[in-house]
């Protein structure tokens, strides 16, 4: 599905980077938050112009998913070195989450798996992200996080877990 | 709603919508801002280059002009006659 644009993009066309752009942010940014990143849309962006200014590099077309959110995994590592903070953003990351939490789960489960999740390491936040909220398979997973397979496995499993004791299911 | 399903739905969040065209517009301004930077590193090191082999080649260039100069001369004159008769024709055709 992203094969036609991503050829487009690469030869230029800002309008089908700009439609993959909005395809993908969505899962992305998802993506980056529930991993605890909280200044995830700045990571987010980076990882676009990254993507963007590397697109020659990328050898499957298909495999644009993927070769973006490891793009992002690896930014989001950089930034949690550089450690450099926004006010505004976090500010405007919380009023969004508030403004999610009115469409989907309830609000003690929200606050409540959102503090389990943060007592998760950081690689098992993300192998949970992306396999359970965002249906992705353990292979790919441990090909963008740059995991072992295993490791991813036990992540998910270990990391699910944690979430469904916090929701009072021990199974 | 079993409590996996709960729990798929809270890690399958994403933002609201009303964020999505802000972003998109930020990503592809700093798109455009990073097309322009590269633009004018390239035309930078394109007149670098250029600049440098036009200085390499000074010595080449100083004895064609100075060779050519004389010949030039008349042509020169000839071709600025030209020019001024036609910007004049030209005045004199617009006032009729």
């Amino acid at each position: 599905m992203d094969a036609p644009l991503v050829r487009a993009a690469r030869g230029g066309s800002q309008a089908a980077f700009a439609r993959l752009v909005a395809m993908h942010e969505k899962p992305l940014r998802g993506f980056l938050r529930k991993s605890g990143w909280m200044d995830a849309d700045d990571i987010a962006q980076d990882a676009f112009v990254a993507a963007w200014t590397s697109l020659g590099r990328l050898r499957a077309d298909e495999g644009f998913r993927a070769w973006l959110y490891g793009i992002a995994w690896r930014k989001a590592l950089d930034h949690r070195r550089a450690a450099s903070r926004s006010a505004r953003r976090d500010e405007d990351w919380r009023g969004q989450e508030a403004q999610e939490a009115a469409t989907g789960v309830a609000a003690e489960d929200r606050m409540a798996l959102e503090a389990a999740l943060l007592t998760l390491p950081e690689d098992q936040r993300a192998c949970v992200t992306l396999c359970l909220g965002q249906g992705w398979s353990h292979v790919e997973a441990s090909q963008v996080l740059n995991l072992p397979l295993g490791t991813v496995k036990s992540h998910v499993a270990r990391g699910r877990e944690r979430l469904l004791a916090v929701l009072g299911d021990e199974s | 709603m079993t409590p996996d399903d709960r729990l798929a739905a809270f890690l399958g969040e994403v933002p609201q919508p009303a964020t999505s065209n802000i972003f998109v517009a930020e990503v592809m301004e700093a798109v455009e801002q990073r097309i322009l930077r590269d633009r004018l590193l390239a035309g930078g090191a394109a007149a670098l280059a250029a600049s440098a082999v036009l200085w390499a080649c000074s010595p080449i260039l100083n004895l064609a002009v100075s060779a050519l100069a004389p010949a030039l001369i008349p042509v020169g004159g000839i071709l600025a006659l030209v020019l001024a008769s036609a910007m004049l024709g030209n005045r004199l055709l617009v006032r009729d």
